[in-house]
């Protein structure tokens, strides 16, 4: 195992997992407590029509995985806000719809499954150096925002419509996060695949929350849970010779399970 | 007296339509600075989305709607002047915040995005935990609050902001008796440092005595008048249908419904 670190796809698969780790719970947190998760299947969804679109363009899929998503994402966002669709029915419109146009282009481009697979479930040992550099600038400017604009995120999670009566801009900070959400997607991709991103982004922030009743905190473990799941699954996934997103996202559950069975939020509810 | 002073809240002709129900039918109303202003009505006759769309929530259909002098969507920093205790709290009380945080929360708008808080806000918020009683809560989370106490969080998160414009919709719901009470006395305190204070509220006759204003709605507004104008009466007649009307009682007036002189 330890001369798997001296490969350099290794060392690349580490840095990403780290990165890809903190991402997905910081915006998790979000996610759980604003209750957005389903938006984030969506967004994740989306993005195959995004990286289809990469694949016929013939650019690095990554980058038109990134505007697509976060078209896709605003479209949800504005959708919900201002008719009369449900936010749920808004996701399902764009989800099921962003999906059929990357089979369409997919299929258009013949011989092309192969790699596929890779985006759909993902692989972590492809990652290649302009990726890793790629996560590095949007972990840093996701987290800065995160840093800055900390009060008054956890404040249009927490309460949007008082948010607004006080003079935060909360749609502007509604859509900033989806906005990063949609950035938190792609980077995930080749970590854990489409098809699983949305459990890395909910589940180490579900577990924090069966933890503490501090928001911080949440933010806290969560982080380390994304980052010990990632890390800790990418090699046992290598030992093992198993799938690295499955083995990430499975070890992330049972990190969620194990902190529902010991959490002070169930034993009050059990009270109550 | 009311044409002399400055107009804070001047609602004009305001439709709101509902899944093409007509929930609010051409609305005008004003609200002058220092004004105390009741609105009183049944069950669905549009208090709360009225109040709702003074504070731009909800975008009229029809008609204007200006506080401070601006119109409500282009409200900015003065946004940091309101206070507002909804009647529904569509939150989560399981959110990891402590009361104090939340109260402090009232505070943001005020401090501004991406800014930090400052001693004077975590003195404010504290203040204002004081003040509805619950200081020693404001370590604990919102779920290991009862329902009043809960009301209270929100009660002072409104006044943390020390607002010139206060909006209450039926704040004393599930509060008891002594806590209401003290709010009343609250609001007192408020409106003699001019404090411009909307309260949406069924018993409206505790506080009957310091309202200046009573505006009775139903879909439409049936009267905007003062607690002892005998139209007031009429207008409660008129829409809680049957003999409902002002009981004057040392000085506190309540609505009453004859059949429950008690009530
Ligand atoms: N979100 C909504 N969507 C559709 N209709 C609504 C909505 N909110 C309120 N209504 C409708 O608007 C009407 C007025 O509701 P509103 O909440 O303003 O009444 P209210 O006077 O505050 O009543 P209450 O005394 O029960 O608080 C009701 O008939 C209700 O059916
Ligand atoms: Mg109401």
């Amino acid at each position: 195992m330890l001369e798997s670190f001296a490969f350099a796809y290794m060392q690349r698969a580490t840095v990403a997992g780290v990165l890809v780790g903190a991402l997905c719970a910081i915006i998790g947190v979000y996610v759980v407590l604003k209750g957005l998760a389903f938006i984030g299947a969506g967004i994740a969804h989306a993005s195959f029509g995004g990286v289809a679109i990469g694949v016929w363009l013939g650019i690095n899929p990554i980058w038109s995985a990134i505007v697509f998503c976060i078209l896709t994402a605003w479209g949800i966002g504005i959708t919900s806000r201002s008719s009369h669709v449900k936010e749920d029915t808004a996701v399902g419109v764009f989800f099921a719809s962003t999906m059929a146009l990357g089979i369409l282009l997919i299929g258009l481009k013949q011989g092309y499954q192969v790699d596929l697979f890779s985006y759909l479930f993902g692989s972590i040992l492809a990652v290649t150096i302009q990726d890793v550099w790629t996560t590095v600038v949007i972990t840093a400017v996701v987290l800065a925002t995160v840093l800055i604009l900390y009060k008054d995120l956890m404040f249009i999670t927490f309460d949007s419509e008082m948010a607004e009566v006080t003079g935060v801009p909360a749609g502007r900070l509604y859509f900033l996060l989806i906005t990063m959400m949609a950035l938190t997607v792609v980077m995930s991709i080749k970590v854990v695949g489409i098809v699983l991103v949305s459990a890395l982004i909910v589940t180490p922030a579900a577990a924090a929350y069966q933890l503490t009743e501090k928001f911080r905190n949440m933010m806290i473990i969560a982080v380390a849970f994304g980052i010990g799941s990632c890390v800790v699954g990418l090699i046992l996934s290598d030992i093992l010779g198993i799938a690295s997103g499955a083995t990430i996202v499975l070890l992330s559950t049972a990190i969620f399970f194990l902190c529902a069975a010991i959490s002070p939020r169930r034993r009050r509810t059990k009270e109550l | 007296m009311i044409d002399s002073a400055e107009t804070l809240i001047e609602i004009k002709d305001v439709t709101i339509l509902r899944h093409g129900l007509t929930v609010l039918d051409s609305v005008s109303l004003t609200v002058s600075r220092g004004e105390f202003t009741a609105i009183v009505g049944p069950n669905g006759s549009g208090k709360s989305t009225l109040v709702r769309a003074m504070l731009g929530l909800i975008k009229p259909d029809r008609g204007k709607i200006r506080v401070f002098g601006v119109p409500v969507d282009q409200l900015h920093e003065q946004r940091s002047k309101i206070g507002y205790v909804p009647q529904i709290f569509d939150i989560d009380i399981n959110f990891p915040v402590s009361v104090f945080e939340i109260v402090l929360m009232g505070r943001y708008g005020r401090i501004g995005v991406g800014r930090r808080t400052r001693q004077d806000d975590r003195d404010a918020a504290m203040a204002a935990l004081e003040k509805v009683g619950i200081g020693d809560l404001k370590d604990r989370s919102l779920a290991r609050l009862s329902g009043g106490q809960r009301q209270r969080v929100f009660i002072a998160r409104a006044l943390a902001n020390r607002p010139e414009l206060l909006v209450l919709d039926e704040p004393t719901t599930g509060v008891d008796v002594t806590a209401t009470g003290n709010l009343y006395s609250l609001l007192r305190t408020l409106k003699k440092e001019g404090v411009t204070i909307v309260l949406v509220s069924h018993d409206i006759g505790v506080v009957a005595s310091y309202i200046d204003t009573i505006a009775c709605l139903n879909v439409s507004l049936v009267a905007h008048c003062k607690p002892d104008e005998e139209v007031c009466s009429n207008a409660l007649c008129e829409m809680y249908g049957s003999h409902a009307a002002f009981f004057h009682h040392s000085d506190t007036p309540h609505i009453v419904v004859e059949d429950h002189p008690d009530a």
